[in-house]
């Protein structure tokens, strides 16, 4: 072979050579830069997508505006976006929003962004449509207003639905890239915006949920609020409030030692004998109106009821708060009760019905008052002062305020008395004993 | 007192809070209790005033310095969205910083690294160990131009001992060239390039990261205006590389910026491949009108023969290089790393499977580290100061 068919032949080998080198390097860097161009976006989902991992973390019962306010600040960070913000309509169901949550790189007129009614058009909105435009697509009237609003080049507007209605819309937004093409918007990331959508409407259910519950729960404090003045006031029947409230406090309520109080005892003669003669629920209905009246006199003087039993009906007065005047305030009730009685005696006769007449009588001195056991407690006294009174109450008459002599000597410059001399009342001796006619009337100045 | 040294970020969409958190954090980091100086740098879409107003809640009257960038590197954070921050402060008796600025980089770029020049030599003392100097790399015009690093650090090391280990790197905001800004403490600037003499009972090393291989034949340039690449074997330079990725390629000619690496072998032509052997340059923009490349650096000459690089697809060559950094810092104790390193380089952008940076996060594992995503770089490669595209300068500060 000559020199120049060598030369020829390892021409050929060269330029084979190089030709194959031209074709790994056409492949290999196409390859490069597609994988550059892939790369981003491979980047973008799995950032998009640790935007969406991270969405477990979101409490459910997160406020909405905190909500909307950190999905803003993640999507425009983790998405790469110049501007990110939401629409939300200004009243519900309506197709004006304005813009909020704004998340924008320095420069941006947020303040005159925030400052917008965006119109969305009808159709657009019933449609629960999104739009992904990039730079150089056919722009539709709604997609130029858009771009122009928000001043940027591509974008992407996805609905937020919650319960098959829509609650608002994301926006995002990237402005033209000077030296490079950019990928632009592309629909992953309309699906993370998706997820995002659904994370909100969850969010919102829980919201409602938590309305529903807060009146369910406002209604039920009404009616326990209803319930414990009801408890309260059977409580009230029952107890002294003062008693009430060491209870409640406390879970129980001591006895107390009462140095002088005045206790009163009231009995319908000849009970027995007008109680044979009368159906049981007309005798019922009888001692009730009787004793409503009772109620609301001792009431009216700050007089505590302690009991009845039978056609006897018990009272003091200067417990469970201590008075100075309890002699005077029990007196003025028993001959408020006397003269009730009275009074009702008179109509009867002139209805010709038949009437009950009453005893009354009153003690004053030491008593020991509180609850004792544990099943249908009441409040009661103690003491020898009360079986006094209740024999003040037997050596009364008919229409008559009997007091012991002690009673007297705590109010005798108030009243008119007519002294009954010394009785002998069971198993107590003998007493000075005085009937209770009337307050004195007070003296007219000359 | 021990050098304490604490690094700190954040990707808040507030300016404010994303720079005093990134401040706080630095200093819980560090466990810093005086603060004496802090590197600061936010991306392109904070407002860089609200950002130092953050920044200045936790430290106001410590002096700082850094600027706006592509994106933040820290020991445990990379980000280039642009609502990265990233703050480091440094509590030290060794190692001293000092700050000079120059500004007019758009008037002049030569004069402005002149006058940064001399400011520097009048303060270099015998204890000095390394430079950092960070320039605003966007011209602000239409078309597309960078300030270039080139005639600023040719003017720079006129000044500066040969010995002094230098790293630099050029702020870029973002794919748009918006306005990038320089801080000097409590000031803003644009248009600026600022220089860090580091001095003290320490040293600096630096390597450059390439990761780029020559993947086509060599091929000439054979019309070129400043950055502008115009042909190539005396054919539209655009027409060239769509030549070179075969038909069908199916990529946008404005996908060639960021993309698009032209390697100059200054070895042997036809020798082994030897990294360091290789400038790269790479595409800041299209001319798609002149169907011209927009080079970062105006040194590519008419008749320069350069090769299509592609990108190292396997991160182990980062751990080498490392290895070897930590090799010349000898029997020092390494206590802050540093990396600038090129924006194209960022995963999105290198077209390779892994993340550059976070490679060198592991293997500088237990040492602070902290830097920016850069437009262009610049390190010495031999006795000059060389601007490079499409690497990652690093630099390691050890004590003695």
């Amino acid at each position: 072979m000559s020199s120049n068919e060598n030369s020829d032949s390892a021409q050929r080998e060269i330029n084979y050579y190089k030709e194959r080198l031209k074709k790994l390097t056409s492949s290999y860097m196409s390859l490069e830069y597609r994988n550059a161009d892939l790369s981003k976006d491979v980047l973008q989902m799995s950032e998009g997508l640790k935007v969406i991992a991270e969405l477990q973390n979101q409490k459910a019962e997160s406020k909405m505006e905190e909500l909307l306010e950190s999905l803003s600040e993640q999507i425009n960070i983790r998405l790469k976006m110049d501007v990110t913000l939401v629409l939300i309509p200004d009243e519900k169901g309506s197709f004006i929003h304005s813009p909020k949550f704004i998340k924008a790189y320095a420069g941006y007129p947020i303040e005159k962004v925030k400052s917008l009614s965006i119109a969305i058009p009808p159709d657009f909105f019933e449609s629960r449509r999104y739009i992904i435009f990039n730079q150089g697509a056919d722009e539709d009237d709604f997609a130029s207003s858009l771009l122009k609003d928000f001043d940027m080049s591509q974008f992407l507007l996805s609905p937020i639905i919650h319960n098959q209605q829509v609650f608002g819309y994301f926006f995002v937004g990237r402005r033209s890239q000077l030296l490079q093409s950019g990928t632009g918007i592309l629909p992953y990331h309309q699906n993370i915006l998706d997820a995002m959508g659904g994370v909100v409407s969850a969010v919102q259910n829980q919201i409602d949920r938590n309305v529903i519950l807060e009146e369910c729960v406002e209604e039920r404090t009404k009616e326990l609020k209803k319930e414990k003045e009801l408890t309260e006031e059977l409580l009230l029947n029952i107890l002294p409030y003062e008693t009430t409230q060491e209870l409640k406090a406390t879970g129980y309520a001591k006895a107390k030692d009462y140095n002088v109080v005045t206790v009163l005892f009231t009995d319908f003669k000849n009970f027995t004998q007008f109680s044979a003669g009368m159906p049981s629920h007309e005798l019922v209905a009888e001692i009730d109106f009787y004793y409503r009246a009772f109620d609301q006199i001792t009431a009216k003087h700050g007089i505590e009821k302690i009991k009845t039993i039978g056609d006897s009906y018990m009272c003091a007065s200067g417990l469970p708060v201590v008075k100075e005047r309890h002699a005077q305030d029990a007196i003025d009730a028993a001959l408020e009760i006397r003269d009730f009685v009275n009074q009702v005696k008179e109509e009867r006769i002139a209805m010709g019905r038949p009437f009950f007449e009453i005893r009354i009588g009153l003690h004053s001195g030491p008593v020991i008052a509180g609850i004792v056991g544990i099943k249908k407690f009441a409040y009661d006294i103690w003491g020898d002062t009360v079986n006094v009174a209740s024999r003040m109450e037997s050596c009364s008459e008919a229409g008559k305020v009997n007091i012991s002599n002690v009673t007297y000597e705590l109010v005798k410059d108030e009243y008119d008395f007519d002294y009954r001399g010394k009785i002998e009342a069971k198993n107590k001796g003998v007493i000075d004993m005085y009937y209770v006619e009337r307050k004195k009337k007070p003296a007219t100045s000359k | 007192m021990e050098t304490k040294i604490g690094v700190g970020a954040s990707n808040q969409t507030n300016s404010f809070a994303a720079g005093k958190e990134a401040a706080s954090q630095a200093m819980k980091n560090g466990k810093i209790e005086r603060p004496d100086f802090a590197l600061i740098f936010c991306g392109g879409k904070h407002d860089p005033r609200e950002f130092l107003n953050g920044v200045n809640e936790i430290i106001p009257d410590t002096p700082k310095t850094g600027g706006s960038s592509f994106g933040i590197i820290t020991d445990e954070f990379i980000g280039y969205d642009g609502f990265e921050v990233g703050v480091t402060i440094f509590s030290s008796d060794k190692i001293r910083f000092e700050v000079f600025a120059e500004g007019d980089l758009n008037k002049d770029e030569y004069q402005a690294g002149m006058k940064l020049g001399q400011k520097i030599q009048s303060a270099i003392k015998d204890d000095a160990c390394g430079l950092w100097v960070f320039y605003d790399s966007s011209k602000q015009q239409n078309p597309p131009m960078l300030n270039f690093a080139t005639p600023l650090f040719a003017a720079i090391e006129q000044f500066i001992p040969e010995e002094l280990s230098v790293a630099g790197g050029g702020f870029l905001t973002d794919m748009m060239l918006s306005t990038c800004y320089q801080f000097v403490n409590n000031e803003i600037y644009s248009q600026h390039v600022v220089g860090i003499l580091i001095s003290g009972a320490c040293k600096m090393d630096t390597v450059i990261l390439h990761g780029c291989q020559p993947c086509s034949d060599y091929i000439t340039i054979t019309k070129v205006q400043g950055p502008v690449v115009f042909e190539i074997e005396n054919k539209p330079a655009l027409e060239v590389i769509d030549e070179l990725l075969g038909p069908d390629h199916g990529i946008n000619v404005k996908d060639f910026a960021m993309n698009v690496t032209l390697g100059v072998n200054r070895g042997d032509k036809f020798g082994d491949f030897q990294e360091k052997d290789y400038a790269n340059r790479l595409t800041l923009a299209v001319d798609e009108p002149n169907k011209a490349l927009v080079m970062f650096e105006p040194d590519l000459k008419d008749g320069a023969e350069v090769q299509l690089m592609r990108r190292n697809l396997e991160p182990d060559y980062v751990e080498e290089v490392i290895n070897e950094l930590k090799e010349q810092a000898g029997d020092s104790k390494p206590v802050f790393s540093f990396y600038i390193n090129c924006g194209g380089r960022a995963k999105p952008f290198s077209g390779v499977n892994f993340e550059d940076a976070e490679e060198v996060q592991k293997a500088l594992k237990g040492i602070p580290l902290s830097g920016f995503y850069s437009g262009v770089e610049a390190a010495r490669v031999g006795a000059n100061i060389q601007p490079l595209d499409w690497t990652g300068v690093l630099c390691l500060i050890s004590e003695d």
